[in-house]
């Protein structure tokens, strides 16, 4: 079973994206901000469990998603990772900034959250 | 109804449940409730997850919370339903009319509006840029500029008391090699080679000559000193013209000298002898910063007697504490992020919790490309742009915007084609545009002579999809600004003005607000005019907290 690790601070946020991933067949784990994604995301890695795909919110506090999909990219043992930025912005030259940051694709807020499910599926299916 | 009524109304309702006995908190129901905005229409106008929260430390099922609480809520005016979701989650819509009251209450608030009391009774010390008087600002600093001002805009939006300072190292061995160099390029000669190099020196130096010609004919050492303290006050004028040029202010311009001219490092030695942090070594006098997981002791007088920077910048935090703020707030450049275990250490060495009384924030790196060329403000050489040249270029409010939207902790590289565009596709001309077409419409009202005053205003009548999710925006407006001033990050109000300006937009398409041809205005009409003057306040309102302004026109 494919698992995600969802990364918001709003709990209803994560609780949604945690119920429309499991409908369809996904496990998942959450973290509550950049910071404590790095922090699993390392146990994880050195556990030898890493998740399939990680969902980024922007805007959080502590860390925030732009720092922490770097965070990803340039640790040798996550830069392999499937991210996804989800994020309220949609402006272009967040979107370009978010893709240059790292990220393998960028959903925007208020999202469909089927779409958001197939964009996961086919970015694991791609990278797998 | 706000979310703040909305976390009144929860915090009754919780009240009330302890009072029956089907609750027990055991210290008492909280303060305030969080409410949201969901990301899903689905979820209603407004969640909240108290029932999660609560639940554990009452031995309830969160679920059977959350029913008791959306029962005891929905009997309350204002709110059309409150229903319980996923694990207990509690999702809440409000009613049109109480919705709708809060475009009156924006315009009741006025410029005010946003305002909170998150931070009252805070007196906090904010000190950025700090740069050293030796060159012009580069651009680090001025995302400093930007960022640090609107900072102390939002902590004082939230009822702290703020003092912003810009600390001026006027002291030091840098400043006799700034000297130097301006008297080598006062005669045409080379700077030094641990001088200055940049075009600005020589700049500097004939200013000095033309305006103190006799200059050139001091003995060395005096000519050394007057070129020194000619080019310090020319180059410190010229961060302060700069500075307020780009709209950024500062309540204390703090030298030094000054500091070392007062008490301020033997009291600051002093407050350390008590705390038992101090001791003496091969002549050296030492901070035991190793005490607070620094990676070694600090020295703060050298064996040949004199002070080291780190002497100053204590003495400097010892000062700012005894003046009585709390938190004192650095923003610093990611040049110093070695520095910040160091100040830590520092503050707990004398007696304060350093995650309590010092806060430092770091900024990382800048880069603006204007046709693929990146600009570059350098101190000691290369080609220079000077930060009034980059508003020249840029304009104040494109500048201020774009550095203030991005969060500080990740490095930047923009474009001035970017920032400058006039499109949709450019945040700062997006919220403006918003503000001036807001305004024009007003213009349009009054010139059809459509009364649209508070005593014309049907709140009930807001009842479109749109509007309501307009009404949101505007009511969510003073959390947003709180949030903004307790995580220090002011990118906040920015994203929400685009997201403000994108649900009026929406709104506007949907739904007519002036009466076409000769069609009479209606009450609807009006009452879409008060949220439209509500719309143009807050966006006002949040543009100010950047420091950038709301035009009228465009």
């Amino acid at each position: 079973m494919p698992t995600v690790l969802v990364v918001d601070d709003t709990a209803s946020i994560r609780f949604l994206i945690r119920t429309n991933l499991e409908l369809a067949g996904f496990e998942v784990r959450e973290a509550v901000d950049g910071i404590d994604c790095i922090e699993q995301l390392r146990a994880d890695a050195a556990a030898g469990s890493l998740p399939d795909a990680v969902t980024v919110d922007e805007m959080m506090p502590r860390q925030g998603g732009m720092v922490t999909v770097r965070a990803i990219r340039s640790d040798p043992a996550l830069a392999d990772l499937t991210v996804l930025m989800v994020t309220t912005q949609n402006m272009p030259m967040d979107i370009k900034r978010g893709m240059e940051a790292g990220a393998d694709a960028y959903v925007t807020k208020p999202f469909d959250p089927d779409e958001l499910v197939a964009t996961i599926a086919e970015l694991i299916e791609t990278d797998g | 109804m706000t979310p703040d009524q909305l976390s009144a109304a929860i915090v009754s309702a919780l009240a009330r449940l302890v009072d029956d006995g089907r609750l027990a908190l055991p210290d008492g129901p909280p303060a305030e409730v969080r409410v949201e905005r969901p990301k899903v229409k689905e979820h209603g106008d407004y969640a909240t997850n108290i029932a999660l929260q609560l639940a554990k430390k009452a031995g309830l099922n969160p679920r059977d919370l959350a029913q008791w609480l959306a029962a005891e809520l929905e009997n309350i005016d204002g709110i059309a339903s409150a229903e319980v979701a996923g694990p207990g989650f509690l999702n809440l819509r409000v009613s049109a009319d109480a919705q709708g009251q809060v475009a009156a209450a924006v315009l009741e608030r006025g410029a005010h509006y946003g305002r909170n009391d998150a931070l009252a009774g805070q007196r906090i010390d904010l000190e950025f840029i700090s740069a050293n008087p030796t060159g012009p600002l580069h651009l680090g600093h001025t995302r400093w500029a930007a960022v640090g001002d609107a900072i102390g805009r939002v902590l004082e939006a939230a009822g702290a008391e703020v003092t912003r300072e810009f600390y001026i190292n006027d002291r030091g061995v840098q400043m006799d090699h700034f000297g130097a160099s301006l008297m080598a390029r006062a005669v045409g000669a080379e700077p030094p080679e641990d001088g200055y190099q940049g075009a600005y020196v020589g700049e500097i130096a004939a200013r000095i000559v033309a305006s103190r010609p006799e200059i050139l004919d001091l003995p060395d050492d005096e000519r050394l000193v007057a070129f020194r303290e000619e080019g310090y006050a020319l180059q410190l004028a010229e961060h302060q013209a700069e500075l307020r040029e780009l709209n950024t202010h500062f309540d204390v311009w703090f030298s030094e000298r000054s500091l070392h001219a007062s008490d301020a490092v033997e009291r600051g030695f002093a407050r350390l002898t008590e705390q038992g942090r101090l001791y003496e070594e091969d002549g050296a006098l030492w901070m035991r910063t190793t005490d607070f997981g620094d990676d070694k002791d600090r020295v703060l007088r050298k064996s040949d007697g004199s002070l080291t920077y780190f002497a100053s910048d204590t003495a400097y935090y010892v000062d700012k504490r005894e003046r009585g703020f709390d938190p004192c707030i650095y923003l610093l450049g990611a040049d110093h992020h070695g520095y910040v275990g160091r100040l830590q250490a520092m503050a707990a060495c004398v007696g304060d919790d350093p995650n309590q009384q010092l806060e430092v924030l770091i900024g990382q790196l800048v880069k603006i490309m204007a046709d693929g060329q990146e600009l570059k403000l350098s101190k000691r050489a290369g080609t220079i742009v000077s930060l009034r040249e980059l508003i020249d270029l840029i304009g104040v409010d494109a500048l201020r915007y774009t550095l203030i939207r991005f969060p500080v902790d990740s490095p930047l590289t923009l474009d001035v084609a970017e920032m400058t565009a006039r499109s949709n596709d450019n945040p700062v001309y997006y919220v403006q545009y918003a503000h001036a077409r807001l305004s024009s419409i007003l213009r349009n009202a009054d010139d059809l002579a459509i009364a649209h005053g508070p005593e014309h205003f049907d709140p009930a009548l807001l009842a479109h999809e749109k509007e309501g999710d307009l009404l949101r925006a505007l009511a969510s407006f003073p959390e947003v600004v709180a949030r903004a001033a307790q995580l220090r990050e002011p990118h906040r109000v920015a994203r929400y003005l685009e997201s403000t300006a994108a649900a009026f937009h929406t709104f506007y398409a949907a739904c007519r607000v002036l009466p076409q041809g000769d069609e009479d205005a209606t009450d609807v009409h009006r009452a879409r005019l008060v949220l439209v003057a509500a719309t143009r306040q807050v966006l006002a309102n949040g543009l100010g907290l950047l420091g950038v302004t709301a035009p009228e026109r465009m």
